[in-house]
């Protein structure tokens, strides 16, 4: 008797298995759920994370208008773009590149960027030294040492043509271990020093060279920092 | 031999005197003057040391004459020069000049008109009789004036290589004092600016109904020491004959803008009856703030030529165009 039902279970069962496999090579069958989706693929987003866009190829010019490029968002993090690259000019409009932010982070420029432009050019300005004649040095005058602190001071002073700046000091008279300078042509001169040792006696010598090249050196001054 | 060696002590002697009398003058006055042997010690906060250097300090050459050029470093600002290694006769470079403003003796300063779009640039040529030619601008005039549009079609710019007023003001100056100039010889500086380094030009035109953008980034490092811009437009405006056998006006109204960022540097905007001439528009002059480093700038050319016909329709036409010329003055990193 308990044969006979034990055989009757497995054979309900059996049916059962047979009824599911059936059900579900019809379609997807989804049972028991609260809601249901099914998404259409021409709708789908297409990610670009993690490996960004890194350029813009047009071809064949007849089927993409330049407009096309108007509403194109280029990432530019973590990987910023270098360059964009376009083939086929005659489709791609200039106008198209309007809305393109191009990034200088985290590498900024080195150089003048001109984008667009029809023509450029690019001279370099030099002095003209044997125009102008010039070989007399400048005249260094009203030395002053300002700020001082237990580790910085500044030095100024004033040349009676523009010239560049340089302070060369040191712990010893006449050793100067350490300098300062400032490339730039000016009549005012303005020397930071920074990092000096507290209690100290620095002597300092002032330099100025004008752009004809002509030299002149100060004499030898000295000044205490506070502390020590 | 014996008299040479009394000289000679003599000499150093009188040498150590006036070093050892020097030093005892520069010693007084700092000791007059409150600095005394130590100094300012303890200085901390604004401590001020004023030296006052003695009448000998440290001035190689002071004993030198000041150099001997006549140019007029004062009043230049850019300039393209030149030494050509010939002598140069100043009578014949004075026929270049509309205008003689300075001649000495080896030394001429004039200004030579030099044609381009919308009318002659006047450049200033210096020339002396070592050989020396320099074509500049004054330093109050903005350096877009250097920009040589005219060998350009102004129907159809199309701007290739990119000459200046003051290259062919030396050309000019050269042909009329019968020297060679050598193009690769031609040197630039800015007398306003002595810590610029580097001079940019760079051109965007616009010929047809619309706008044109370029852009430009300085390096945040950099030092800009002028941006300005030379800008032109040039329109048309002619007579039809209609079928009533009439002339009669035909009104134009050209619109063309410079901007930068989108904000109007410049409006050229201009409304004109015509009576079968071209006209000329154009402006020099500083950005004035709206080109700094560091940062990503958009300029735009519009040009936007229209013409209203007998029945008071406006059409967009295609003559003339509008440029301009954008020059850099700064200093590298």
């Amino acid at each position: 008797m308990g044969i006979i039902i034990k055989a009757i279970l497995l054979f309900f069962i059996f049916i059962s298995t047979l009824a599911l496999v059936n059900t579900a090579s019809t379609g997807i069958t989804i049972t028991d759920a609260e809601a249901t989706y099914e998404a259409n693929l021409s709708s789908v987003s297409v990610p670009t994370e993690p490996i960004p866009v890194k350029s813009i190829f047009t071809s064949n010019e007849g089927a993409l208008l330049e407009q096309a490029l108007y509403s194109v968002s280029i990432p530019t993090q973590p990987i910023p773009i270098k360059g964009i690259f376009i083939i086929n000019e005659d489709a791609s409009f200039d106008t198209s590149l309007f809305a393109v932010s191009i990034p200088t982070e985290p590498s900024p420029i080195k150089k003048i960027f001109a984008h667009l432009e029809e023509a450029k050019a690019h001279e370099e300005l030099i002095f003209p030294i044997k125009l102008m004649n010039d070989t007399t040095s400048p005249i260094i005058t009203n030395i002053t040492v300002t700020n001082i602190t237990n580790n910085s001071a500044t030095v100024k002073w004033d040349t009676d043509e523009i010239a560049d700046s340089v302070v060369k000091y040191g712990k010893a008279s006449g050793i100067y271990t350490e300098i300062e300078s400032n490339p730039l042509f000016v009549g005012n001169h303005t020397i930071a020093l920074a990092k000096l040792s507290p209690g100290a006696k620095y002597y300092f010598v002032v330099n100025s060279t004008d752009r004809s090249g002509n030299s002149a050196e100060s004499l030898e001054y000295w000044f205490d920092t506070s502390g020590g | 031999m014996r008299d040479k060696g009394i000289w000679k002590i003599l000499a150093i002697s009188v040498v150590l005197a006036i070093v050892a009398s020097s030093v005892a003058v520069f010693s007084a006055a700092n000791l007059e003057e409150g600095i005394g042997e130590k100094g300012i010690d303890e200085g901390g906060g604004e401590g001020v040391i004023s030296l006052v250097p003695p009448p000998f300090i440290g001035v190689a050459g002071a004993s030198e004459v000041k150099g001997g050029s006549a140019f007029p470093e004062d009043e230049a600002g850019i300039a393209a020069y030149i030494n050509t290694s010939q002598t140069i006769s100043i009578e014949k470079i004075k026929t270049i000049f509309s205008k003689v403003e300075r001649v000495g003796d080896n030394y001429i300063v004039g200004i030579t008109p030099i044609p381009d779009f919308g009318g002659d640039i006047g450049v200033h040529v210096y020339a002396d009789t070592d050989g020396w030619l320099v074509a500049y601008l004054k330093m109050d005039e903005p350096a877009a004036k250097i920009m040589k549009w005219e060998t350009a079609d102004v129907n159809n710019p199309n701007i290739g290589v990119i000459s200046t007023t003051l290259v062919d003001a030396l050309y000019k100056a050269g042909e009329a004092a019968r020297v060679g100039i050598v193009a690769s010889k031609i040197k630039y500086y800015d007398f306003e600016f002595p810590n610029a380094n580097g001079m940019m030009i760079f051109v965007r035109t616009r010929a047809t109904h619309g706008e044109n953008l370029h852009q430009v980034e300085i390096p945040a490092d950099y030092m800009l020491f002028e941006a300005s811009y030379y800008y032109y437009i040039y329109y048309y405006s002619d007579y039809r004959y209609d079928s009533g056998s009439n002339w009669e006006h035909q009104e134009t109204y050209w619109d063309s803008k410079l901007k930068v960022d989108g904000i109007t540097i410049h409006d050229a905007s201009t409304s004109y009856k015509g009576d079968g001439v071209y006209k000329w528009w154009r402006a020099f002059d500083s950005y004035k703030g709206a080109i700094t480093t560091g940062t990503l700038h958009s300029i735009t050319i519009s040009y936007f030529p229209c013409e209203r016909d007998g029945q008071g329709t406006w059409t967009a036409v295609d003559v003339g165009s509008a440029g301009v010329a954008t020059v850099l003055i700064y200093r590298t990193a």
